[in-house]
């Protein structure tokens, strides 16, 4: 009797049958890291904080050229060359400018809004790589051999984002029930190869 | 005052990171309707020495080296005026006695002697409007002494181009003014704040110049292929004892310049191109007579070094109504550049022109291995201080002391 009391007194607190998403990402066109993101969901609280992510200035390249932080983490960026650089971004509500720094510096950038920041070098126009920023909390992988997937979800409305540095952004809609093996494929276009301009909003001029 | 000294303190308690943020501020001005503006410059001033008497060029006198010239030329020089150079311009620590009858400029005057010297003061002014439209123009200024009442001040401007970019997506850059060469890669680099190290090559006198008209330049394949094609007045020479080149053309015929590069799928930079120019030769009035340049050229950047190289072939016919000058020359650079430190870089290269330029009366055999060796110190990023050494070597004709020491100490903004 007192072991079906304690029983009924835990079964409250036992979560709804777990879910999962899983899938393919097809990314034509250049090879880029992919990931998928939930932007919207029910248990975006369960993610863990990502660990803080660095961006290296090396051989006049942004490396990794494309990294992703939740909102409110910070991105160091560090010159390896011996070489002078700048970096900016124009991307509002995170744009900033770190001005020129030799090579051994590091600084850091903490990303505020959600969304894609574009980051560039002042001096060097060949120098590109993109942050992605999504909302506080939310779950993120890899797609690792094209697949990717989600375990231990609660049921719900998600929306998932198929992301990488070279391809248009994916978006899907799942609506998970409790105990559901669904499975959402993402098809990726490339991305028009857009030109950028200087921090002042200028051609660079002769430098090129 | 009591909240500007408390965000004072603020922002130096801040993280370095977030104080580097907050002193971000626009480097432009905003104008009326929405134009910006721009200010940049540069003041490169040194000190060098020159070997002998400053020149890097001696008189064939008799005809003894050269019997074969006796009837026909005047006078025949041996060596290379242009070769000892003391700046980023080129300009040569002396270009001696003045024998020619072509009107020039010796901007330095040296003797041999050992000498400060301001090299240039430059103003650029950028302004754009929109992201479709962009003016820049480069201001140089040069301090020379004068000489029987002329002021010997040099003021040019070598840059006043409108450049418009019609399309977001595609990278296809028009430009209509006096702009940058379209010959090689030498001119990414020719005024001192863009070059590693002090002087030109050898062969810059030939690829560096800024052309009047209008030019196109194309980027394909995610701008990996780039195509230059440029149509102006003159060409992109600046050979200084004979003019190659107008700003205000002489004849009808127009210079065409093209390069062709393509960014090699290489784990390291590596940039191939090649070049060629034809037109009208300049300074003279006739159509037919041709002047041509073909080049090619090679830029490899791994890591911290890079390396830069050049060949080239020219010709200009000569002749004509006006006894036009006639050029052949050939030449090439190699040049290597390590950044070992932040602060300090190396610099050495290795350069042969070999030529003959007739300057009726004159004639200058050229035929010039020259070694350089450099360094760089970079002590913040507008300040930055170069040392080089120039050592030349006649491969035919007599041996000159024309080695040449100079420095460079850069402020720009």
């Amino acid at each position: 009797m007192t072991r079906l009391l304690l029983l009924a007194a835990l079964l409250p607190a036992l979560p709804a049958a777990a879910a999962s998403i899983a899938g393919k990402v097809n990314g034509t066109g250049e090879a880029s890291a992919i990931i998928v993101y939930v932007e919207k969901g029910p248990s975006e609280a369960r993610a863990a904080a990502a660990p803080k992510r660095e961006v290296v200035q090396r051989n006049s390249q942004f490396q990794p050229e494309a990294v992703w932080v939740r909102s409110g983490e910070a991105v160091d960026f560090v010159n390896r060359d011996n070489i002078y650089h700048n970096v900016f971004s124009p991307s509002e509500p995170n744009a900033f400018d770190l001005g020129l720094y030799r090579g051994g510096l590091k600084k850091s950038v903490q990303m505020q809004g959600a969304g894609e920041v574009d980051v560039y070098c002042n001096i060097h126009p060949d120098m590109k790589a993109k942050v992605l920023v999504i909302p506080a909390g939310s779950r993120v992988v890899d797609v690792v051999d094209g697949a990717y997937s989600f375990g231990d979800l609660e049921p719900g409305s998600y929306t998932l984002v198929a992301w990488s540095a070279v391809h248009e952004p994916a978006r899907m809609q799942v609506d998970l029930k409790a105990g559901q093996a669904a499975h959402a494929d993402f098809t990726l276009k490339p991305r028009a190869s857009m030109r950028h301009l200087n921090k002042n909003g200028e051609q660079y001029g002769r430098y090129k | 005052m009591r909240t500007g000294a408390a965000i004072a303190i603020a922002l130096l308690c801040a993280p370095p990171a977030l104080r580097a943020e907050t002193a971000s501020s626009p480097a432009h001005l905003t104008l009326m309707d929405g134009v910006r503006l721009r200010f940049t410059g540069y003041l490169d001033a040194g000190f060098f020495g020159a070997q002998g008497d400053g020149t890097a060029y001696v008189r064939d006198a008799g005809k003894l080296l050269h019997p074969e010239y006796a009837a026909t030329i005047p006078w025949v020089f041996l060596g290379d005026p242009w070769g000892n150079p003391v700046n980023s311009q080129g300009d040569s620590a002396d270009l001696g006695l003045d024998r020619t009858n072509i009107a020039r400029f010796d901007p330095i005057q040296s003797h041999g002697k050992p000498s400060f010297l301001v090299n240039m003061m430059n103003l650029g002014v950028a302004a754009s409007v929109g992201s479709e439209l962009f003016f820049e123009t480069s201001l140089n200024f040069e301090p020379r002494q004068g000489l029987l009442g002329s002021s010997g001040d040099q003021l040019d401007i070598d840059l006043a181009y409108v450049e418009y970019v019609p399309f977001q997506s595609v990278d296809l850059h028009l430009f209509a003014g006096k702009f940058e060469s379209s010959f090689g890669i030498e001119y990414r680099n020719r005024k001192a704040p863009d070059r590693f190290g002090v002087t030109p090559s050898l062969i810059s006198r030939y690829t560096v110049g800024t052309p009047i008209g209008l030019k196109v330049r194309a980027g394909f394949f995610g701008s990996r292929l780039t195509l230059n094609v440029a149509v102006s007045n003159g060409g992109t020479m600046t050979e200084q004892f004979a003019h190659f080149y107008n700003e205000i053309d002489s004849n009808s015929g127009k210079t065409v310049t093209t390069r062709i590069s393509y960014l090699l799928p290489l784990p390291v930079t590596a940039e191939i191109g090649f070049s060629g120019e034809v037109g009208a030769q300049d300074e003279q009035p006739s159509n037919k007579l041709i002047q041509w340049l073909l080049g090619a050229d090679l830029r490899v950047a791994a890591g911290d070094f890079t390396f830069r190289g050049e060949i080239l072939r020219g010709h200009a016919d000569g002749g004509g109504v006006d006894g036009a000058p006639r050029l052949h020359v050939t030449g090439w650079y190699g040049e290597g550049q390590y950044q070992l430190l932040p602060w300090l870089g190396i610099l050495a290269r290795v350069d042969r022109r070999k030529a003959d330029l007739l300057a009726f009366p004159n004639l200058y055999l050229t035929d010039l291995l020259r070694l350089t060796g450099g360094l760089r110190f970079d002590l913040s990023w507008n300040l930055v201080a170069k040392v080089e050494y120039l050592h030349l070597i006649e491969v035919t004709g007599p041996q000159l002391a024309d080695d040449v020491f100079t420095t460079s100490v850069l402020f720009k903004f």
